[in-house]
């Protein structure tokens, strides 16, 4: 099984790049922080020498919350959209340094300057492949809500079954996930095929890469399924292990945060190896 | 002589109700109410024009004291008849939300073809639309006929009423959907004829109000003897109990109810009914389920059972020998949620997850209904605060009570609240709590709010008054309330009369000689609840030095260092809403001791202030979380230690959920 031996490589090549993904993992913090610590610094001022939120230590309680999101919820609202524009941002900085990334993995090097100059070289072409990858799931998000709905108000007269409704949005909700993760598929692909052969023109090289998608379909789809298993394991993972902590003093608040960031940084290991398992693959599968 | 007469006609009057009674009781069963509204009704249903065409014989007692003339009927159904209807107008108008855009094919509407005496006396040229509420001339809801010969006290009028009812397409909780019925409000109905005695009647007259957007019913009670022919693979349920049935020879099948004492009387139909029988204690319970929903019947089940068990145990006894359940299609879930004596409609989704009680909720609910409405049988046009409020009440403690305070409404995945939480959230989330008062009529929130002020704030002021009184006091408030208006017309002064007379008994004058302030601000008025801990100050009494003169001799006094220090500790309690509540304040100090008492809450701003050798660490105003009307709990308590681990928590969980997202959206590109 090549997309397996493919996967091991993957992670295997992430290891000898700990200096980009550290750095990849300072500038994740620092986004977030951007966002974080005015929230702090909003609830602090908000609740900070009150009791009531004692309430929220232990465990969720809903009517300290509710209470507070009334109160102050006007005062989060900003956050949240300052938190959704830093969102967009980072993707774009990604975007950005996928370029570097990829070529990381495909020269087999580790230096901070090379990565920081491939990330420049291709990234008009890759803003390119994102922008038309953007395009191309808001069209599969209207081609499959838009006749869904059409079919639920069709059979509505007819259809008694809730069931039947259940299972005819549970489909389309799988046809636009299994379509999103070929976009996602043909984006990670068409950006290696562009640092491999240098192509100057991203729509054709999207072109190309879904018709290799589909060539190599199960080997394609089967790696990255397994690198999403190996997601939600470490979802998991992480709830099993922060439900232990209860977050009811500074240490274990301390714990949980270090647990945290621990999980991120693994994330960010495995979007790279997700690049070097795609790039082994391309090698293997040719 | 005129007083003499008068006396000795009243002691017939007495003489003859009870003895009619007793031989009704006899004759009957045990009569639990005054039954002066009896309906005797034959319908037949066509399932295909989803038309009735029914004849009822009314027989109506006259218990006031006085001739009455005039009769006056509800015609509920022609509320849905046209566009400019008072309910569709108020619809529209936002008055209410049930707001809907139906189809000219889906009106409903009722027409009397004859109405007779019994003695054949016709008085369908009689039959006149009377608008008592709002001269709305499109309004056809309410009729009066008037009488050749008055009803006299005591004496009783029997009416024979031919009609057809058109059902509309399911909307206000009746009509139909495919071959789903919920026949409501279906018949010519009698209003009641209240006298002083009954409610905040003066003197005598009708009270029978137009049928509104927001507004339900109010009846007399009476004895229900019905009979439904439909075709033969309908299966029925209705209010009452079922005598029995007889197919007939043109494949219909023609059911017979009995219901006693109640105040109204409403079915169902369809084919596709799955059946469910159990028995609590002796009330035989019916369960009809959609063929989708069965495996949810035993949550309906335990919730029910629980609610006969909660209610029989704090309230008073369950009168009725049956309840009767129905789940609505989904398409038909306008009917869901809807209540009459002993048979109530909930809602509910293939596959609920069990944590999320939204069907339990509405089967307690409705279920309590049979209680607040049905046999205490309060005038819900004009206050439904006393059976939707108090209902409300009862069915957060019903739901608290089996379900956990924290869990009851919702426990998902980690998310989790109560009933009681929920109810007092929509209140205290309300853009303006000040935007009605209780107490109005339900087509008076022409401002809106009468959801939350009805429903919500009641049950958050109820739950607030038991906080006040304690647990013990209120449930005898609640349970003399039953006992004593069960099978009448009961009004808010009638509850407020026991409220007083029981918190005396139990509390003397603890909060004062009676607790019409409460109800005042709550009930009355618009009075919003916010009390504040301003400030902590702990300032070190600086020992005196210097010379100081006693008794003409001059004292010295040195500052000594190994001296205990002592403090004066104040704290500032801010009353921020207009409402005054005498509220419990706790206390903190640094050795780790505490003080509880209460204050009246009266003063705009109140200083208290402590001397000694130990400080204030933190104040907590009404620790026990009894007071649900205050508005924002995050002033009711201060501490001079900043709570920096609370922060430090939702920092760091904030912190992760941004880093996933941000890192979520960059693995798609």
């Amino acid at each position: 099984m090549k997309f397996i031996k493919s996967y091991f490589s993957g992670i295997n090549s992430t290891f000898s790049r700990l200096k980009i993904l550290s750095m990849l993992y300072v500038l994740t913090l620092i986004f977030a922080l951007g966002v974080a610590i005015p929230f702090r610094g909003t609830i602090s001022a908000d609740i900070g020498s009150s009791m009531a939120a004692i309430k929220l230590l232990k465990d969720f309680d809903y009517t300290t919350y509710t209470n507070f999101m009334h109160l102050f919820g006007d005062t989060i609202q900003p956050l949240l959209k300052t938190a959704f524009l830093f969102g967009i941002l980072y993707v774009i900085f990604f975007v950005f340094f996928s370029g570097g990334i990829i070529s990381s993995i495909k020269n087999g090097t580790n230096s901070l300057s090379q990565f920081w100059a491939d990330s420049w070289t291709y990234f008009s072409r890759f803003f390119r492949v994102f922008l038309y990858s953007f395009l191309s799931m808001i069209i599969v998000t209207l081609i499959v809500f838009f006749p869904t709905a059409a079919i639920v108000a069709a059979i509505s007269d007819s259809v008694k079954s809730e069931a039947t409704y259940f299972y005819i949005i549970c489909s389309a909700l799988i046809i636009f996930l299994l379509l999103i993760s070929i976009i996602v598929l043909v984006s990670d692909y068409s950006k290696i095929m562009m640092t491999g052969n240098n192509a100057l023109r991203p729509f054709r090289t999207m072109l190309r890469a879904v018709s290799y998608i589909f060539k190599h379909f199960f080997s394609v789809y089967g790696m990255n399924l397994l690198f999403l298993i190996t997601g939600v394991a470490l979802f998991v993972l992480y709830n099993i292990i922060a439900d232990k902590y209860w977050m009811t003093s500074g240490i274990s608040i301390f714990i949980v945060f270090l647990i945290q960031q621990i999980f991120v940084f693994i994330r960010i290991f495995l979007k790279i190896s997700i690049y070097g398992g795609e790039v082994d693959l391309v090698k293997k599968l040719g | 002589m005129g007083i003499l007469l008068r006396k000795l006609f009243n002691t017939f009057l007495i003489f003859f109700l009870i003895s009619n009674i007793s031989l009704s009781q006899d004759q009957i069963s045990k009569q639990l109410s005054p039954r002066n509204a009896n309906y005797d009704i034959t319908v037949t249903l066509d399932t295909k024009t989803k038309t009735l065409e029914g004849s009822e014989v009314l027989t109506w007692t006259n218990l006031s004291k006085e001739n009455v003339y005039e009769l006056q009927f509800h015609l509920y159904l022609n509320a849905f008849k046209n566009s400019n209807s008072t309910f569709m107008k108020e619809s529209r108008t936002g008055v209410s939300k049930r707001n809907r855009n139906i189809t000219v094919g889906d009106w409903g509407w009722i027409d009397i073809s004859t109405m007779k005496t019994l003695d054949g006396k016709d008085l369908t040229d009689r039959i006149k639309f009377i608008q008592p509420d709002d001269d709305n001339i499109d309004d056809q809801t309410v009729i009066s006929v008037r009488l050749d010969e008055p009803v006299r006290p005591g004496r009783s009028i029997q009416l024979k009423i031919d009609f057809t009812s058109k059902l509309p397409k399911v909307i206000a909780r009746t009509g139909y959907e495919d071959d789903f019925f919920l026949v409501a409000q279906w018949f010519p109905k009698l209003g009641v004829y209240e006298f002083p005695g009954i409610r905040n009647a003066t003197k005598g007259g009708w009270n029978c109000h137009q049928f509104h957007a927001n507004s339900e019913f109010y009846s007399d009670f009476g004895v229900y003897n019905v009979s439904i022919t439909l075709p033969d693979n309908f299966i029925v349920g209705a209010v009452g109990v079922l005598q029995n049935k007889k197919e007939n020879s043109d494949s219909t099948i023609t059911y017979k109810y009995k219901a006693e004492d109640a105040v109204d009387f409403a079915w169902t139909a369809s084919p596709h009914f799955k059946v469910f029988v159990d028995m609590w204690n002796n009330v035989k319970l019916i369960i009809l389920m959609q063929p989708e929903h069965t495996s949810l019947t035993p949550r309906v089940l335990e919730s029910l059972k629980g609610s006969l068990e909660y209610f029989s145990n704090n309230l008073g006894d369950y009168p009725y020998p049956i309840v009767t359940v129905v789940d609505p299609p989904l398409k038909g879930m306008e009917a869901g949620g809807m209540e009459y004596p002993g048979f109530f409609t909930i809602v509910s989704l293939w596959n609920l997850p069990k944590g999320i009680r939204f069907l339990e909720n509405v089967t307690v609910h409705e279920f309590g209904h049979t209680y607040f409405m049905g046999i205490l049988a309060s005038n819900e046009f004009e206050d439904p605060w006393l059976d939707e409020g108090f209902n409300s009440y009862y069915e957060a403690r019903t739901m608290d009570s089996l379900y956990g305070v924290k869990t009851s409404y919702v426990d998902f995945w980690g998310y989790n609240y109560g009933t009681r939480e929920n109810q007092r959230l929509s209140y205290i989330s309300m853009k303006n709590p000040q935007i009605a008062n209780n107490y109005r009529t339900s087509w008076e929130f022409t401002n809106g709010g009468y959801g939350v002020i009805t429903y919500s704030k009641t049950g958050t002021w109820m739950a607030t008054l038991e906080g006040l009184v304690g647990l013990d006091v209120m449930n005898e408030i609640m349970k003399t309330y039953y006992e004593r208006w069960k099978f009448k017309h009961p009004s808010a002064q009638n509850f407020i009369d026991i409220v007083n007379e029981i918190y005396v008994k139990r509390l003397g004058n603890k909060y004062g000689k009676n607790l019409n302030w409460f109800f005042d601000q709550f009930l009355y008025g618009t009075a919003v609840c916010d009390y504040k801990v301003a400030k902590i100050t702990n300032v070190e009494i600086s020992q005196p030095r210097g010379i100081y003169d006693s008794a003409n001799v001059k004292k010295s006094f040195k500052y000594k260092r190994t001296k205990e220090k002592n403090y004066r500790s104040s704290f500032l309690v801010s009353r921020l809403g207009d409402a005054i509540m005498p509220t419990e304040i706790e206390v903190h100090f640094t050795d780790n001791t505490d003080t509880l008492f209460i204050w009246d809450g009266k003063a705009q701003n109140k200083n208290f202030t402590f001397e000694g050798k130990k400080q204030i660490e933190w104040v907590k105003l009404d620790p026990k979380d009894k007071n649900l009307m205050d508005i924002n709990i995050f002033n009711n308590s201060l501490t001079t230690d900043k709570k920096t681990t609370v922060i430090n928590k939702y920092f760091t969980k904030f912190l992760y959920l941004v880093e996933n997202i941000m890192l979520s959206l960059s693995m798609l590109f």
